[in-house]
Order: structure tokens, then C-alpha cells, then sequence
């Protein structure tokens, strides 16, 4: 007789509780190991870039948020696919549990954005397409958020928190396309999937290790806020009281 | 030093507002996750 896997074993809010209590140390320890590295290689291997000199080394925060800020958005977009399709509790809740990292991500690569501005382009803001759309993309995620905290009924207000974080996705391949589609300030892509990176390779290094430390903290980080809010919505339910009193 | 000069406070200013991001975050989370905990424990004894 064939074993039949059960796809739907974590999409229980009480077997995610338990995986994701296990697995979060380990991510919250990989993040800070691997930000370490990467600040290391950054700052310490290096060079100075001969036309930013050291300026440039806001690259190894901006770049690694601005990912982040775009990838948890479509994450968040697919579990509200998943919420309005299949009505899983757990999938309304990842959508709450990385909206405000998302956000946090946005605000982390617009402030590095313009402080990285202001010696380079002589200006803090400019209303480019790369920016305006980033700005935009933090008023999404905190749309999101309000959107949820507006309505009373819990399911009316995952609903609708889901979709906007639907709706609201098609601004992420704006704002990766942006520097292609106008004329912006903003620089184009130094990294892409088909073609040689455009910087050394101690900075790409840096860089990315770096962005592994933001994925690993988002995992550590959005798995804490998704037991606090399996908390808050079944503290009262038997399973969560015997793993409360244990 | 390099960490002395202009372009120096600028790339702290960069880092400090990022970890001043990350905390607040961090601390956030830990007094939601607190009250969330205090609330589960109080419907138990409650109970």
C-alpha cells in the first residue's frame, strides 16, 4: 500500500507552531553569522570604489533591503493567493507575519537610498520611477497592514488584507523594471541572472552574503510573529493550552 | 580614518539607521510575542 504525504501538514497553525519554534534559532544564528561575514569582506577585504571611495559601502545594506523589500511582498502576495483559495488560516496569518518586515526592509532601503544620495547625486529625494515606485511599495505594506486593523471581523479583514497584498504586486516588477522603462537617476542593474556581474567580486560577495543574512532573518524574524499571532487568535484552543501549561 | 571623514558619517548614518530599524523591530515583536504569551497563560488559569 502507498504512503500518502500529507502536503497540508504544515498548513495546521498547530504543526507550523512547532516547526517554526525549532527552526527559528537556527535562522536567527545564521543571520548574525553570515551579516558578520559579509561586513567583514565589506569593510575589512574590499577595496575603496575610485569613483565613490568608501561612500559606496552603504551598497552592502541598500541593495540586500531593496531585495528583501520586493521578495517579501511577492511571498506575502502569494500566501494571500493562498488564503483566498484554499481558506487556510495559516496562509492569512504569513500575510500579516511579513508585512511589517517587508515594510521595515522598504523604509531600511529608502532611508540607505538617500543618505547614499546625497554625497553621490547632490540630493536626498528625486521623484524618479525607481524611488517614487519604492516609496509606493512602503505605502502598500503599511496598507496592508491598516487595511486588517480596519475591520472588526478577523476573516472580512484577511480578505481584504490579501487582497490588496495581491493586487498590489504588480508594483514589484515596476520597480525592478523602472530603471529600464524611464529615465532615472537611479542607476541600472549591476547584477542579473543572464549576464557578468558589474562590480568586483569581494563587494558581490559581501553583498550577497549579507542578503542571505536578510533572508535568514526574515524566516527567524516572521516565524516569531507567526506563533505570536497563532498565539493571539488560538490561545484559547486546547492544543495551545497544553503546549502553554507544558 | 577613514570613518572621519565626510563620506564616513555618511556611511554610519547608513548602518546606525539600519540597526536603530532592525531594533525597533526586534523590540516590537518581543513585547507583542510577551503580551501574547500573558494573554494565552491568563485564559488558562481562567479557565
Amino acid at each position: 500500500m502507498t504512503r500518502r504525504i500529507n502536503w497540508f501538514f504544515l498548513a495546521s497553525p498547530a504543526s507550523f507552531f512547532a516547526v517554526a519554534g525549532r527552526l527559528t534559532p537556527w535562522f536567527a544564528g545564521a543571520s548574525v553569522l553570515l551579516l558578520a561575514a559579509g561586513l567583514y569582506v565589506g569593510f575589512g577585504i574590499a577595496p575603496d570604489d575610485y569613483q565613490q571611495g568608501s561612500v559606496y559601502r552603504i551598497i552592502y545594506i541598500h541593495v540586500p533591503a531593496a531585495w528583501m523589500s520586493m521578495f517579501i511582498y511577492l511571498l506575502m502576495a502569494g500566501y494571500g493567493v493562498l488564503a483566498l483559495t484554499f481558506n487556510t488560516r495559516l496562509s492569512a496569518m504569513m500575510v500579516l507575519a511579513l508585512a511589517p518586515t517587508g515594510a521595515w526592509f522598504t523604509v531600511i532601503a529608502l532611508i540607505t537610498g538617500s543618505i547614499w544620495g546625497r554625497p553621490t547625486w547632490g540630493t536626498y529625494w528625486v521623484w524618479d520611477a525607481r524611488l517614487t515606485s519604492e516609496l509606493f511599495l512602503l505605502f502598500l505594506y503599511l496598507g496592508v497592514l491598516a487595511l486588517h486593523h480596519a475591520h472588526a471581523d478577523p476573516k472580512r479583514a484577511d480578505r481584504a488584507a490579501a487582497l490588496l497584498a495581491i493586487v498590489g504586486a504588480i508594483n514589484v516588477p515596476i520597480i525592478y523594471f523602472s530603471v529600464k522603462w524611464w529615465n532615472t537617476l537611479h542607476q541600472g542593474a549591476s547584477i542579473s541572472l543572464t549576464a557578468a556581474p558589474k562590480m568586483a567580486m569581494t563587494m558581490l560577495t559581501a553583498m550577497l552574503l549579507v542578503a542571505l543574512a536578510a533572508w535568514c532573518y526574515t524566516f527567524a524574524v516572521s516565524f516569531t510573529r507567526v506563533r505570536t499571532i497563532i498565539l493571539e487568535r488560538e490561545g484559547r484552543s486546547d492544543w495551545l493550552q497544553k503546549k502553554v501549561s507544558a | 580614518m577613514w570613518i572621519m571623514s565626510a563620506h564616513g558619517w555618511f556611511v554610519t548614518a547608513a548602518y546606525a539607521a539600519t540597526a536603530l530599524c532592525i531594533g525597533l523591530e526586534l523590540w516590537l515583536l518581543q513585547r507583542r510575542l510577551r503580551r501574547a504569551r500573558t494573554a494565552a497563560a491568563a485564559s488558562r488559569d481562567g479557565a
